[in-house]
């Protein structure tokens, strides 16, 4: 092997000529697209084009993991699949931990993509150099965790399966794929491009060995993470609360600044929220849990024993299901959300876009635009479990106004007309997450830029909201501390965001979890670049202006695939909740989020012109996606920018 | 022989299945990352996030009786393999009566507890593995 680090090989797998092949990793794409997230973007792009049909065999789901993954690296056990999304027919890609990543890698592969369409349902069973197409008849329509159960009764306990429940093959937009019972690749409906592939599940064990280029500088570091993780500045807040009481723990924090979306984000404060907080979740935990080479411990199952919802049990609920089913739907009993949590889970259905709907059909019903005679018997009403959880079978069924709704909220609001539309609370077609724009700005930026639609996961920045003064200092220069820090202002939010997105681009291909690079903010381009030279043995790894070059490739090729599909500048606004609704009530009240300087300040620094929405030919020139700029340009007219006439003198 | 000697243990109550201890074991003995190429070996259930059992050589000498070749030997209470003396034969991995030593590279593997001072637990934030 060339590189250390990697495994070496990516798996393609033809599921209708029940045919795989491995090709060795070309040491070009590792050097240049690093793994995970930007290795996927590279495939993806040369794999699908704009006539693709993100449901069609011609579709590629592509399963990565990136070199940290496997190798002991902080919170590392994490894998992504990308995909073109059939919610929002763009760019796809979902994360999730667990141990399913790692066992990719000592398979040996880099990445597995997988295209095509089965004849009959099936599961793909990798061992090591082994593919074995098993027939699936037998467990297609069961849930995720009785798939799970089947395939590792059938082929052993040690064998880490990630699988799609009835709403993925129900093709329900914005179904998930389950990884090991409750770890979800949630967002963009991947789960449906497995149902539409008639691929139920894919098993994965490895027994091949992940080698590292300079083994005592490696642990060397590694040493000095285990310090960081057990004495250093962020030991304590991490254990006291990721540690003690997971995601949960942020509903009390985000509360008290007024961010907490309640009533399909009307405001965003609750008096309520105490009764979904995470002292309340902790009486419900029965045990914890990490994801492979993870020290913080953020997972726990949760169980009710006795009341309406006797014996639910799953992984979770993390922070965005408590608030997507809890307080976005004014339900503050906290066993049906664990209840409807599971049933999420089992049927395989992402919490996070399934709460949004159902809360959309709350507001619509409330509102008059639709009534009883659509909804075959429902009655919506806020804080009404028991229709939310009726409206969540619905979905995955397919059944009567679930048929509609199982499209995405924005698809079912434009069928539904009558101005359902400024209720469907959704960016390029994905429903937001549990953050609001009014009261954190940058919030507003990061969901109108994200190549997968409002979505914290890609440049979420925690500077601001919890204001790091000094790391604000660090990474952006004194004298932009005080507009950095101030969430309610607009001022730097699209050069924080900018920055983050190239950061969350490098760690999501390297592949990290955002606990330590999101919160608590510990670790940075310097930090991924001493971790990857050692590990790797490129020399480029081991200097930051060449992973924030990486970063910004990555961010890049992603932003031109959507663009390839017609998809720019005019799908980057706001719901108009957030930027005509001043916050109605809570500690942000009175606040709206104005996107326009944001934006013109995240083109500013993204070297995009803002005017035509498209990028610049040297910015694409200049990092190295000559390719992808002589592709757009067979559909638009690239604007040019008249830096001076050498290279050095636009990247000074 | 077995009952003075000290050996590593894993509080399956505090195991949180991250499996950092098999990662740490194999880098520290074989520079390379896998938990196949470890001594301790975690059973974890995914369903129910508990640890369920898990293997690590005891210490308990009866491999030492075995070896026909006399490259295992106790010291200083801990079971420990010659490898200039090792054929290669693996009776030792074949007799083990808990399965705690595998095949690595064709030869026998075990674990020597770091001598005295185990990277397993070392690494382990949550405090579930030490010497007893």
């Amino acid at each position: 092997m060339y590189l250390k680090g990697y495994a070496g090989r990516i798996l393609y797998i033809d599921l209708t000529k029940r045919k795989y092949v491995s090709e060795p990793l070309r040491e070009d794409l590792a050097k240049g697209y690093l793994g995970g997230s930007g290795l996927a973007a590279y495939l993806l792009w040369n794999l699908v084009n704009e006539n693709t049909h993100p449901l069609s065999p011609e579709n590629a789901l592509v399963v990565a993991t990136g070199p940290a993954t496997g190798a002991l690296a902080p919170s590392s056990g994490r894998f992504m699949v990308a995909s073109k999304s059939p919610l929002t027919g763009v760019w796809g890609e979902s994360h999730a931990g667990g141990s399913f990543g790692p066992q990719i890698k000592y398979a040996g592969y880099d990445a597995i993509v997988i295209t095509g369409r089965s004849a009959r349902p099936v599961s793909i069973i990798i061992d090591d150099d082994s593919v074995v197409f098993y027939d699936s008849s037998e467990i297609w329509g069961t849930n995720t965790r009785n798939s799970t159960n089947h395939i590792r009764d059938v082929f052993g306990k040690d064998f880490h399966v990630m699988t799609i429940g009835q709403a993925g093959e129900n093709l329900v937009k914005y179904s998930s794929i389950m990884v090991d019972y409750y770890r979800a690749l949630g967002r963009t409906g991947m789960g449906a491009v497995m149902g539409s592939k008639n691929l139920k599940a894919v098993a994965i064990r490895g027994s091949k060995p992940v080698e590292v280029y300079d083994p005592d500088k490696y642990i060397e570091i590694m040493e000095e993470f285990l310090r960081e993780n057990t004495e250093g500045r962020w030991a304590l807040p991490a254990q006291l609360s990721l540690g003690k009481y997971g995601t949960p723990s942020l509903v009390t924090v985000i509360n008290a600044i007024g961010r907490l979306p309640t009533k399909n984000h009307w405001t965003g404060y609750w008096e309520r929220a105490d009764g979904i907080s995470g002292d309340e979740l902790l009486k419900y935990r029965v045990s914890r849990s990490s994801c492979f080479s993870c020290m913080i411990m953020c997972k726990h199952m949760t169980r009710v024993d006795g009341g309406v919802y006797e014996g639910s049990m799953s992984g979770g609920p993390e922070y965005e299901t408590v608030v997507a089913l809890g307080s976005n739907l004014l339900i503050d009993d906290i066993e049906a959300i664990i209840h409807m949590n599971m049933l999420c889970n089992l049927y395989g259905l992402d919490t996070i876009s399934t709460g949004k709907v159902v809360s959309f059909v709350f507001e619509i019903y409330e509102k008059g635009i639709i009534s009883d005679s659509d909804l075959g018997g429902i009655k919506p009403a806020w804080g009404s479990h028991e229709a939310a959880i009726e409206l969540i079978k619905m979905i995955t069924f397919r059944r009567g106004i679930g048929n509609l709704l199982a499209e995405g909220v924005a698809r079912a609001a434009k069928a539904i007309g009558r101005g359902a539309e400024y209720y469907a609370l959704h960016v390029k077609g994905l429903e937001v997450s549990a953050q609001d724009p009014r009261a954190q700005k940058s919030v507003g930026c990061t969901w109108a830029i994200s190549v997968r639609g409002a979505d914290h996961l890609r440049s979420l920045t925690t500077v601001d909201e919890l204001g790091y003064r000094d790391i604000a200092a660090e990474r952006f220069g004194l004298d932009k501390v005080e507009e950095v820090c101030d969430r309610l202002t607009e001022k730097y939010k699209g050069l924080i965001v900018k920055d983050q997105e190239d950061l969350f681009a490098v760690v999501d291909s390297v592949i990290m979890c955002k606990y330590g690079t999101m919160w608590p903010p510990m670790y940075y381009f310097d930090f991924i670049a001493r971790l990857l030279k050692p590990l790797t043995g490129v020399e480029e790894f081991g200097d930051t202006r060449y992973l924030r070059l990486l970063g910004e490739r990555i961010a890049n090729l992603k932003r031109c695939f959507n663009l390839r599909e017609g998809v720019g500048r005019e799908s980057e606004v706001l719901p108009a909740r957030f930027t005509q609704e001043p916050m109605p009530t809570g500690p942000s009240k009175g606040h709206k989020c104005d996107l326009e300087p944001m934006l013109r300040e995240y083109y500013e620094n993204r070297k995009w012109d803002y005017e035509s929405g498209l990028p610049f030919e040297e910015t694409l020139e200049d990092l190295g996606l000559g390719y992808v700029a002589r592709e757009l340009s067979k559909r638009f007219k690239l604007p040019r920018r008249d830096y001076g006439n050498t290279k050095a003198a636009r990247h000074p | 022989m077995g009952l003075q000697s000290k050996h590593i243990v894993l509080d399956l109550d505090k195991c949180t299945g991250c499996r950092i201890c098999e990662l740490v074991c194999s880098f520290y003995k074989h520079k390379k990352f896998s938990p196949k190429m470890s001594a301790i070996r975690v059973y974890y259930n995914y369903e129910l996030y508990r640890a369920e059992g898990f293997t690590v050589c005891s210490q308990c000498g009866y491999c030492v009786s075995h070896c026909p070749t006399g490259a295992l030997a106790i010291v200083n209470g801990i079971v420990v393999i010659n490898y200039e003396i090792c054929s290669g034969c693996l009776t030792c991995v074949k007799t083990c009566p808990i399965g705690a030593l595998i095949t690595v590279d064709g030869r026998p593997f075990k674990c020597d507890l770091c001598f005295g001072n185990p990277y397993c637990a070392k690494y382990c934030t949550r405090g579930a593995i030490h010497v007893s």
